[in-house]
């Protein structure tokens, strides 16, 4: 995943509450993380790789396992592209 | 559907060419129900193994046309349902495709949980209706149908035998289940033949707003009717309104007739109440395919104040909702064991149709007439109370205990148990306003259920 790659939520409905996102993909009703939550939010018209980190470290601040932001996105983004709820374009 | 074994051309190919025409036989059409397969290591376009050929046709299939193909995400995601042969497949079809988590059983696995659940929704909701209850079976490796190829002739046959008994068991478990739609044509001409010196007789049903006539026929035509008057009495249709629907069902004492039958799309069986089982998937399925996407189906019992509010108590299906109406329904109005409907605007349409009842021998569910119960009759303008999680904890004690349930972890795990969800306008906005407007959700943890009885008036939100 390169940075300039383009994350675009694609699910198929939504309800937030507080810093939490509640998905419906297909028929699949997933509950996701905060930093999850966040990403959906923000990535809903597309955002950049790179601006998907800036945007999480101006929210939660770096990464508490010592991760950097970069890895954590790519991480994270990847987990979100395996269950359909965002995708990455180039 | 999606059968998936190591190798495509070998194994899952033997099992999808087996299902398809048991499926055909009982007059599901292939576009109803598509069965495919996929292997793990396979080579796109292989032909099938030749020792795979030679079984499949000692058992009447036909190895025709086939080419072997990979497993891939376009694959995975375009099914409903993904059988493997062994539950190590099953790992490996989970650890490349995480996202196929509640769609992916072994097939020992997946026939266990149907028998354990018996679900009573549309089939493409049944995976992740029977995942939520896989804690609930134990599998040993004796369960692992194993790729004979390369061992004894008599491992052969083994294999052979445990996917023929399975695949005719998924066949026979879909059948009530399977779109209507796909159950009008009479490719053989039977209608005529079956219906000839028979005795046929309508019932007119309500099945929650959905008119439901079903027509039986054959020889013990009359006594179903006799006996579907009875158990379905709550549900009788007395408005002379036409039948959105008709469900066809025989009753014959030959095995043939009752196969030919079922090749015509009716619900078919040697005994009433073999039919009658059937019969109460049948009517439930497609009356919830016909209100898909006009109102909130949960999969829950429901008993009602007598001012008419509404508790819906939702579980998975085999965990005690007839339980609950049958017990609590004697002090409290009996809206339905098994589908509670919610209109948009919190309006309940009662579904009071026979309880289902394991049999004392245990094979097969009997169909109670409410009224033979003794359950109270739900009355008033029904409404929308309270939507409940129910939890049986036999350590709990006498007095059931209730939690308050977050608002978006508690639609993540109701919905398993909704009906065609994804057809709502506003999906997760719908259900959260249905749960918001009724003062939240609740888990209520019992140990029997004649427990439950004190707490419907708290949960209703009201004095008794």
């Amino acid at each position: 995943m390169d940075d300039s790659d383009m994350v675009v939520t694609t699910v198929d409905d939504a309800l937030v509450r507080h810093d939490q996102v509640l998905v419906l993909v297909g028929s699949e009703v997933m509950l996701l993380s905060p930093v999850s939550s966040e990403i959906v939010r923000v990535c809903a018209g597309g955002l950049s790789v790179v601006e998907v980190g800036r945007h999480l470290l101006s929210v939660f601040g770096p990464p508490p396992d010592g991760n950097t932001v970069a890895h954590q996105v790519r991480s994270v983004v990847d987990a979100l592209r395996e269950v359909g709820v965002v995708k990455v374009t180039r | 559907m999606l059968f998936v074994s190591t190798r495509n051309s070998t194994w899952c190919e033997l099992a999808e060419r087996l299902l398809r025409p048991a499926l055909a036989a009982d007059g599901v059409e292939a576009w109803a129900i598509r069965v495919t397969s996929a292997g793990l290591e396979d080579e796109n376009g292989a032909r099938i193994d030749p020792d795979t050929e030679d079984l499949l046709r000692s058992l009447g299939g036909n190895p025709g046309g086939f080419r072997s193909r990979l497993l891939d995400h376009d694959t995975v995601d375009d099914v409903d349902l993904i059988i493997t042969m062994t539950r190590a497949e099953r790992d490996l079809v989970l650890a490349s495709f995480p996202r196929a988590l509640r769609r992916v059983f072994s097939l020992v696995e997946y026939v266990r949980l149907n028998e354990l659940v018996e679900p009573m929704a549309p089939l493409r909701e049944h995976p992740a209706m029977l995942a939520t209850a896989r804690a609930g079976i134990a599998l040993t490796d004796a369960d692992d149908i194993l790729s004979p190829a390369g061992r004894d002739p008599k491992a052969y046959d083994a294999a052979r035998t445990a996917i023929s008994a399975n695949v005719h068991l998924l066949a026979e478990t879909w059948i009530a289940m399977a779109p209507a739609r796909a159950r009008q044509r009479d490719p053989l001409g039977a209608a005529t033949m079956l219906d000839q010196g028979a005795d046929a007789e309508e019932v007119a049903l309500d099945a929650f707003g959905v008119a439901v006539d079903v027509r039986c026929t054959g020889d013990g035509g009359r006594a179903l009717a006799r006996a579907l008057r009875v158990a379905w009495a709550r549900c009788a249709r007395v408005d002379g309104r036409s039948a959105d629907l008709t469900v066809e069902a025989i009753v014959h004492d030959g095995r043939t007739k009752v196969r030919v039958a079922r090749a015509r799309g009716a619900i078919g069986g040697e005994t009433t109440s073999e039919v009658m089982h059937s019969l109460a998937r049948a009517i439930t399925v497609r009356a919830i395919d016909e209100r898909a996407g006009e109102a909130i189906m949960l999969h829950a019992a429901g008993l009602a104040m007598p001012d008419g509010r509404v508790v819906a108590f939702v579980a998975p299906s085999g965990t005690g909702k007839t339980t609950l109406a049958r017990t609590v329904g004697r002090t409290y109005g009996y809206v339905s064991d098994e589908t509670v409907v919610i209109a948009l605007d919190g309006r309940v349409t009662a579904y009071p149709k026979p309880l289902s009842v394991i049999t004392s021998d245990g094979h097969r569910k009997q169909q109670l007439a409410p009224d033979d119960e003794n359950l109270v009759r739900a009355t008033g303008d029904l409404r929308l109370a309270r939507i409940v999680l129910l939890q049986r904890d036999p350590t709990v004690g006498s007095m059931p205990r209730v939690d308050d349930v977050p608002l978006l972890a508690g639609i993540a795990e109701l919905a398993a148990q909704v009906s065609y969800l994804p057809r709502l306008a506003e999906p997760l906005r719908s259900i959260a306003r249905a749960i918001e407007r009724t003062g939240g959700l609740q888990r209520v943890t019992y140990a029997e259920a004649s427990d439950l009885a004190q707490l419907v008036p708290t949960l209703a939100g009201g004095a008794a």
